[in-house]
């Protein structure tokens, strides 16, 4: 099983949203992280053949993205979807297995176990515009698995779920990812930590790092200080220096920065995390020591 | 006998745990399951066209029906019926841009049976039975008026083109679902602009405008055919929306 993308760019008027992407992804779950306006919903709508690339292609075992069975291979979940009014969560999954191509008999089968599994199995019948933002969520997770798909694509699959309900996404996610190419976008460094077996992290609709997370981590290890300094040693690490995190304490502050040496006397050097590394790229627009 | 077995098959459940199943996905996937096919796909979107289309088609016949009963043919009675043709227009077209205005193309695209082929499957739906309500129409008319069947076809169809031109030329060009509000002003202005030339041109159905008519029909005709044209097109992709990289 092989997600090929070769060269994949898309180009809108003097915006490159998108910018000559080659990957290969195989069974496993893929985090894409990257920053509002990177380019991973571009990318993962060129993925699901919603968008038509400017150049480039996409292909699962050797099927072409606008094939009709490319898409028999594919789940996906959109940043935004809407439903028609009078459905309820049940008519909706129907109402998609039928454009997935289940016979009826599955369609109903299908619908029942998903809403069992993503805990809608009460509100089965209600109207979907009752539901609230993490209903209709876990509902758009649930059409994405309808026809079991091989390729699973979530562009930001956990926006408007509470922590319990992260978690229990998470969990499925990971269960899903052993027989499956998962590829999920989230600006929620936590959950690509958690769950994706591969990190893509991405800038200016470029992959700028792919690995597991400890070879990602690896840029920065070793890099992450923390220091308690006064406010006339704050600005000057502000200015100089990518910030991570800033506290304010009793008489002094702590700040948790990236350097390539201490930055100051007191400095000590910590283990680096993905939030770390997300942020030096993609604070104050990737300011950089 | 049967009592015997259920209750050994009781008591064996009673006895023994199920094991946990072990690769039972792989074992699912080696399953070939029969796939709806085209046809199925084609037929169940019969039931998700929305009931006012059937009901606002089926009263537009019964009325016309129970008014050649109990009423003389006359130009106003064919007026009366051009005028609300565009009605069914508006429905027709609502249902098959419905995707658009409720934000479902996105997932409709992505889906084995696409956006286009849902559009294309509602307009086959709907199409037949626009055509069925208007061939049965004109079926019942048969005889009872001067007109022959192409005249009288070419007067109720006109108002009816016209609503499907400026429908669709504001939903191609609109991005929002605010388009169908200007489709349902659209509906009204042709219902307006229908009783206008009735009351203004008092001999507007008489030979003397025939050319008229004729030249309208076709060229509506052909503009709607291309407006369809561009919102088949418009399924195919999903518009870029520059917002996503701003």
């Amino acid at each position: 099983m092989e997600l090929v993308i070769d060269r994949l760019t898309k180009q809108y008027k003097n915006k490159i949203a998108v910018d000559r992407i080659s990957l290969t992804l195989k069974e496993g779950v893929y985090g894409l992280l990257g920053a509002n306006g990177s380019g991973k919903t571009s990318l993962m709508r060129m993925i699901c053949g919603v968008l038509k690339p400017t150049s480039g292609e996409v292909k699962f075992n050797g099927i072409d993205v606008s094939e009709e069975e490319y898409r028999d291979s594919l789940g996906y979940l959109p940043q935004n979807f809407g439903y028609y009014p009078e459905f309820s969560a049940y008519d909706f999954l129907l109402y998609l297995a039928s454009l997935k191509g289940l016979t009826k008999h599955q369609a109903k089968l299908k619908a029942t176990e998903l809403l069992e599994l993503v805990g809608l199995s009460e509100s089965a019948k209600k109207k979907i515009k009752t539901f609230s933002g993490g209903m209709k969520q876990r509902l758009g997770i649930a059409q994405a698995m309808l026809n079991d798909p091989k390729i699973l694509v979530l562009d930001e699959p956990t926006a408007g779920l509470d922590p319990n309900e992260r978690i229990r996404f998470r969990n499925l996610i990971s269960r899903l990812g052993k027989d499956k190419i998962v590829l999920l976008s989230t600006h929620i460094v936590s959950d690509v930590e958690y769950i994706a077996s591969t990190i893509l992290m991405m800038k200016d609709g470029q992959i700028i790092h792919k690995g597991r997370l400890d070879e990602i981590i690896g840029v920065i290890e070793g890099k992450v200080f923390e220091c308690s300094v006064d406010s006339k040693r704050v600005n000057y690490l502000i200015d100089n220096y990518p910030i991570i995190n800033i506290r304010e304490e009793s008489d002094k502050t702590f700040l948790r920065l990236v350097a390539e040496k201490p930055p100051c006397e007191t400095a000590v050097t910590v283990p680096a995390v993905l939030e770390d590394l997300y942020l030096y790229y993609f604070n104050e627009g990737g300011k950089k020591s | 006998m049967r009592n015997n077995l259920k209750d050994l098959k009781r008591e064996l459940k009673a006895a023994f745990e199920a094991p946990t199943p072990t690769r039972k996905n792989e074992f699912i996937n080696q399953l070939n399951d029969p796939k709806a096919r085209q046809i199925d796909f084609f037929i169940s979107q019969i039931g998700y066209i929305r009931k006012r289309v059937w009901i606002l088609s089926s009263l537009l016949f019964l009325g016309t029906l129970a008014g050649l009963y109990f009423y003389k043919v006359s130009t106003s009675f064919v007026w009366v019926l051009s005028s609300v043709l565009p009605f069914i227009a508006l429905v027709s077209i609502s249902e098959i841009v419905r995707s658009i205005t409720y934000n479902m193309e996105e997932l409709e695209m992505s889906c084995k049976y696409n956006l286009l082929e849902i559009s294309l499957a509602r307009l086959g739906i709907l199409g037949i039975t626009n055509f069925t309500v208007l061939i049965g129409i004109l079926l019942v008319f048969n005889g009872k008026t001067d007109f022959g069947w192409i005249r009288l076809g070419i007067y109720l169809i006109t108002p009816y083109l016209l609503n499907c031109y400026g429908s669709l030329f504001a939903i191609n060009r609109l991005k929002s679902r605010e388009a169908m509000y200007i489709c349902g002003g659209v509906t009204a202005l042709v219902c307006i602009l229908s009783t206008l030339l009735k009351v203004g041109i008092n001999d507007i159905y008489t030979e003397r405008y025939l050319l008229f008519w004729g030249l309208t029909f076709i060229v509506l005709a052909v503009l709607s055919a291309k407006e369809i044209v561009k919102l088949i097109r418009r399924t195919e992709e999903l518009e870029w929306n520059s917002s996503l990289t701003a």
